[in-house]
């Protein structure tokens, strides 16, 4: 740890932890969408992002397409791939234990993490592409992790104007609130449920793009995208889209500054140590009203 | 609306009991009974969220018995149900929108909800605050004018005056006589007997799931078991 903490490194390491925050608190909401919909636990959430990953790994390399661009391929066909696997698998475990639906979903994560094993091999996969730095007088802040938050930003505001501009926005909000009021007013919550999946799947694929910017994947990275929007979902509140975003910008915040202080090996317990706080203090997550 | 004979269970309990009863178009019917009787199950079942094991249940002389609860609600059977069910995290007016959820209510949404907020002014003060900051009073007033915005052809009540202030109640029960006057078929619950024998046209009295009475207000009200054991007198 220096002595002295010079200024212009702590807010360097502040915003790039505020723009990684904004990526990983979008890709929650996708996943706590889903929980606050249709109380299911999406243990493959992190494994749609891989799958995005590849499609954009494979457009560039088989037809040189930038990641950037292969968003357009990946947000319907992430939306595309959520509707069917809702239709196929999830809607029959819905009305049953929440176990259940952890089952099923464990094992879709698995399913895909194979199948992607068994066609891509293990091989770490890149798309080098160099994006370089924008220098702010003494910061230095890289392009691809500026367009990871440019890319949450604008995710972020579609997803307000769905949920608070229009009408079956609202009616995905009218089923989060309370599921037997929605239905007596003549919502289908099958209906809702489909959406909501797609859309969740759709941000975890494309963030799945974004994410080819940004390191290297392999088959079997899901699970580590799982599990961090896993700790933003507890954080912000289950089940609640804005708190989300806010849970996932303290993440990245604490994770990024923290690294001043401890080892770089020790930044995953990071996330799971607020959690426990936040869990201890505000059982609710730190935007949650309802005990 | 008609049920025929319906048994109601919750897993292996049965709570509903050969039930039958009628509701004719613009009438106030009232369903009486004390706590447990499975009032609740009742509207419960009309509405959708349960499934009879026997028996039928019609409306507009289609068995509406094996339908799912939000194509019930599209045929324009409405339900303000029990603690109201408000939509708490929404605005009032979103509270509103929602209720026009059903296609041929949704086509006519803004007028509506002119027609609402001129029966129940507060909501239209109070539009942009959310549903869960409003009095008990008002809440039980949005979860009516909710209702409402569907446009039903039947509106059930689950106990719309438990825990409100007497003073509210009978502002409650007179918006009900309003819409009874303007030929609106209503189911209304209520242990409060009095307060809503005095708007009902018939009542039917349950009793451990079983029905107990029915008849006119007059004659509920004269009942020799009514007398001694629900009015006290
Ligand atoms: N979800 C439930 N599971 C099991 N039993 C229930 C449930 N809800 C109500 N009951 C039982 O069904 C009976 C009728 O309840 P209810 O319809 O709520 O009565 P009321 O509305 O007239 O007070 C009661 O004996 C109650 O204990
Ligand atoms: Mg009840």
């Amino acid at each position: 740890m220096p002595s002295v903490l010079p200024g212009a490194l702590v807010a360097e390491l502040f915003i790039l932890g505020l723009m990684y925050g904004l990526l990983y608190g979008v890709l929650a909401m996708g996943l706590t969408i889903v929980f606050g919909v249709m109380k299911v636990v999406n243990v493959a959430h992190g494994d749609f992002v891989i799958i995005g990953s590849y499609l954009s790994y494979w457009a560039f390399v088989l037809a040189g397409i930038n990641p950037i661009l292969s968003l357009l391929l990946t947000i319907p066909f992430g939306f595309l791939l959520g509707a069917l696997t809702y239709l196929g698998l999830i809607r029959r475990v819905q009305n049953s234990p929440e176990l259940m639906s952890l089952f099923l979903t464990f094992g879709i994560s698995t399913l895909i993490g194979g199948l992607l094993l068994f066609f891509y091999s293990p091989t770490q996969r890149a798309v080098p592409v160099a994006l370089g730095s924008i220098e702010y007088g003494s910061l230095s802040i890289p392009v691809n992790i500026s367009i990871a938050a440019a890319y949450a930003i604008a995710v972020a505001i579609a997803l307000r104007f769905f949920f608070y501009r229009t009408y079956w926005g609202k009616a995905v909000r009218a089923v989060i609130d309370n599921r037997t009021s929605a239905i007596l007013v003549g919502i289908n919550p099958d209906m809702v449920s489909l959406k909501s999946f797609g859309i969740g799947i759709a941000i975890a694929s494309s963030v799945g793009s974004i994410v080819m910017l940004l390191q290297s994947i392999s088959p079997l990275s899901g699970p580590d995208f799982t599990l961090i929007s896993f700790v933003i979902v507890v954080l912000g509140g289950l089940g609640n889209p804005p708190g989300a975003l806010v849970g996932g910008v303290v993440l990245g915040v604490v994770e990024s500054l923290s690294s001043l202080y401890v080892n770089a090996a020790m930044t995953p317990a990071i996330g799971f140590i607020i959690m426990v706080i936040v869990l201890i203090l505000r059982p609710q997550g730190i935007m949650g009203s309802r005990g | 609306m008609s049920v025929q004979g319906i048994d109601v269970y919750y897993g292996e309990t049965k709570v509903l009991h050969d039930l039958s009863l009628k509701v004719e178009n613009a009438e106030l019917v009232a369903l009486l009974g004390s706590n447990g009787a499975g009032k609740t199950t009742t509207l419960r079942t009309l509405s959708g969220l349960l499934r009879p094991a026997k028996g039928e249940i019609k409306f507009d002389s289609h068995s509406i018995s094996e339908l799912s609860a939000n194509r019930i609600a599209g045929l324009g059977i409405s339900m303000v149900p029990e603690g109201r069910g408000l939509f708490t995290t929404m605005t009032v007016r979103e509270n509103l929108e929602m209720g026009a959820f059903a296609k041929r209510a949704r086509r006519e949404m803004k007028k509506t909800l002119d027609e609402v907020y001129s029966l129940f002014p507060i909501l239209k003060d109070r539009q942009n605050q959310l549903a869960g900051s409003l009095s008990g009073g008002e809440q039980q007033m949005l979860a009516i004018g909710r209702a409402l915005m569907s446009k039903p052809k039947l509106i059930m009540l689950d106990e719309p005056s438990l825990g409100l202030a007497p003073i509210v109640i009978s502002k409650v029960f007179d918006a009900l006589k309003a819409l009874k006057e303007n030929k609106m078929t209503i189911v209304l619950v209520e242990q409060n007997i009095d307060g809503a024998l005095r708007i009902a046209d018939r009542g039917y009295l349950l009793e451990n799931g079983r029905l107990a009475l029915e008849g006119n207000p007059t004659e509920i009200r004269n009942n020799e078991m009514v007398r001694q054991f629900y009015l006290g007198l």
